[in-house]
């Protein structure tokens, strides 16, 4: 009972928010993308091997979906790399989001309802982490985790950085509206802080939150590509990033592979246009007055 | 009783200072004064809502529950029994106190639900007829704040106040921001339910006409002091304190066509008060006994009471 009137509501959302034609095709874009990401799950194991197939095969239609856009310098199929790739970037993307915008609202939060001294501890930590240069950071600590890492674990270095701006823009709101006149009228109708921080406050940091969230997944992408370009993420499997750091790696650019090099462009541009799409049009719907009509 | 806002060990300002102040049943009180005159922080110290900086000394009983001190008993159990139960506060510019996220019907709710222990249905039916019996139609529970005019959403916040009947209500500056024709409904309103209800209506304004149009009693404070306290049509063909009579004074009135001689100077700073009467600097009348000692409260008539060294005597 209790959970299909959840299900109702959500859907009831899904639905006023496909009213938005930027929702509708930011939804679309990504839906293709986890679409292309499910199909690695179907890869042949042989696709990580080199030499398989012929070397600088250039694309072509033939009758198996391997050849669909042509062979890399080492004889590996284009297609099941990027389709892996894909959905190795948007894992670490979510991971990252899922850790550290959590750590973020929860940080701000605390930081936002909490005075004094503790306060003072709480904007020393969140500001030290916002002005720290990140991507220096992140080399570093690449560098020292090499040995240990996998698609599981970049997340958790990604998110040592990542809490530190939703940490600070969900203080921000947090402090905004408890200054508000309605906060005020809340605690003087008698109604506990807890609620007032449940039902008054968390409504506002929410509608940030997602946006952080999904800010937090581009940033993560956009994060791992940087690395791997530099050659300080693992190398040995394949994201968009360590498929960047190959194709600059055999000069693909130079030797016109196009077919090569595209994909994962064209994809990261897509993961962030399709992201960005969404956030706009979810933060659009989130706050009642930008919503428009009857809600 | 005392209020205080201690900013820090060095500065901290007085900002109500030996008030006592009586309110009675079915009572309509005006606390009068200007900007920064403590009027404000005297209501928020009579609700018994004390927040840091705020502190007070000093006894605010409740004569309901049996002389109940509210500045000493539990938060929490004012919480529980006593705002919004037995007092409610209509805040300033209350255009815009309504949470923008939340519809109408579910600040209703949250309070019926919290108040009454009722369950969600239940309490939106409650609501539904409330918000009928207050002459709104039930359609307004469905809405926004945005999506109603400035008008409907102050009533919406009075219904609120009284939503649980109760029989002391504060209103601070229930009308600032409002053009005068919604004052005059908004007030009607208020003396009406007030009417209802039987309750003790308190109604704080530095607007002397509001004053003269719905309150009974008047107490004028300057600086953290009540320096007059009247019924309200005495208090105004009569004012005695300097600085009533300068309030009164500076009221338009129809086919007085002299210029209107407002008090020069500003209010003092409470940090540190002047020594003696804190109106002293501003004074037409001050004397020298006004610069060294603080003025007594002299009763002038039954029910009036002055704070000036113009009326001891000594």
């Amino acid at each position: 009972m209790y959970i299909n009137t959840r299900i109702r509501v959500f859907i009831d959302v899904l639905k006023s928010l496909s009213r938005y034609g930027r929702f509708r095709v930011g939804i679309a874009i990504i839906a293709i993308l986890i679409a292309l990401s499910l199909i690695s799950l179907a890869s042949p194991p042989r696709y990580k091997q080199w030499y398989v197939y012929p070397k600088d095969r250039p694309p072509q239609l033939t009758s198996s979906i391997d050849m669909i856009l042509g062979t890399t310098t080492n004889g590996r199929s284009v297609f099941w790399i990027m389709v892996n790739a894909l959905a190795n970037s948007l894992c670490i993307g979510l991971l990252t989001a899922l850790i550290g915008s959590h750590i973020g609202l929860l940080i701000g939060l605390l930081a936002g309802i909490s005075r004094g001294k503790t306060e003072l501890g709480f904007i020393l930590l969140i500001d030290s982490f916002v002005v720290l240069p990140g991507l220096p950071i992140l080399i570093v600590l690449a560098l020292a985790l090499k040995q240990s890492m996998t698609i599981h674990t970049i997340p958790l270095i990604l998110s040592v950085i990542a809490w530190a701006w939703p940490a600070r823009n969900v203080r921000s709101i947090a402090l905004s509206v408890m200054s508000r006149d309605f906060i005020t009228i809340a605690s003087f109708s008698g109604i506990k802080f807890r609620s007032i921080l449940l039902y008054e406050v968390m409504p506002y940091v929410l509608g940030w939150h997602l946006t952080n969230f999904i800010n937090t997944i581009i940033w993560a992408i956009g994060m791992e590509t940087a690395l791997a370009i530099f050659g300080l993420s693992i190398l040995s499997e394949d994201t968009l990033g360590t498929m960047l750091y190959w194709v600059l790696n055999f000069n693909a650019l130079f030797r016109g592979l196009w077919w090569w090099i595209l994909p994962p462009i064209v994809l990261l541009i897509l993961i962030f246009i399709g992201f960005y799409l969404i956030s706009v049009s979810v933060s659009t719907y989130l706050n009642p007055r930008l919503r428009g009509g009857v809600a | 009783m005392f209020g205080e806002y201690v900013i820090s060990p060095q500065v901290s300002i007085k900002a109500v200072n030996n008030v006592s102040i009586e309110l009675k049943k079915n009572e309509v009180i005006g606390i009068a004064g200007e900007s920064g005159c403590g009027k404000s922080t005297l209501i928020k110290i009579l609700y018994g809502f004390l927040q840091p900086p705020l502190t007070a000394s000093g006894k605010v009983l409740l004569n309901t529950k049996g002389g109940l001190d509210l500045l000493s008993v539990s938060e929490d159990y004012k919480r529980e029994n006593i705002w919004w139960k037995i007092m409610s506060y209509i805040p300033q510019n209350s255009m815009n106190v309504l949470n923008p996220f939340m519809k109408i019907g579910d600040h209703f709710v949250e309070l019926l639900r919290k108040h009454l222990k009722i369950e969600k249905d239940e309490a939106y039916r409650v609501a539904e007829e409330y918000v009928m019996s207050m002459g709104m139609r039930k359609d307004v529970l469905k809405a926004f704040p945005h999506q109603l005019s400035g008008g409907m959403r102050q009533r919406v916040v009075v219904s609120l106040a009284l939503l649980l009947k109760p029989s002391i209500i504060f209103a601070d500056e229930p009308t600032t921001a409002v053009d005068v024709v919604l004052q005059k409904v908004l007030l009607q309103l208020l003396t009406d339910k007030q009417k209802e209800l039987g309750a003790t209506l308190v109604v704080v304004t530095h607007d002397m006409g509001v004053h003269a149009m719905i309150t009974q009693k008047v107490a004028v404070m300057y600086a953290g002091r009540v320096v007059e306290e009247a019924p309200t049509e005495p208090l105004f063909e009569d004012p005695k304190h300097p600085y009533t009579q300068a309030l009164i004074n500076s009221l338009p009135r129809l086919g007085d066509d002299r210029p209107r001689i407002g008090l020069s100077g500003s209010p003092p700073d409470l940090r540190n008060p002047p020594p003696g009467c804190e109106f002293h600097p501003r004074c037409p009348y001050a004397m020298d006994i006004c610069r060294r000692e603080k003025p007594l409260r002299v009763k002038i008539d039954k029910d009036r009471y002055v704070v000036c060294w113009l009326y001891a005597k000594r």
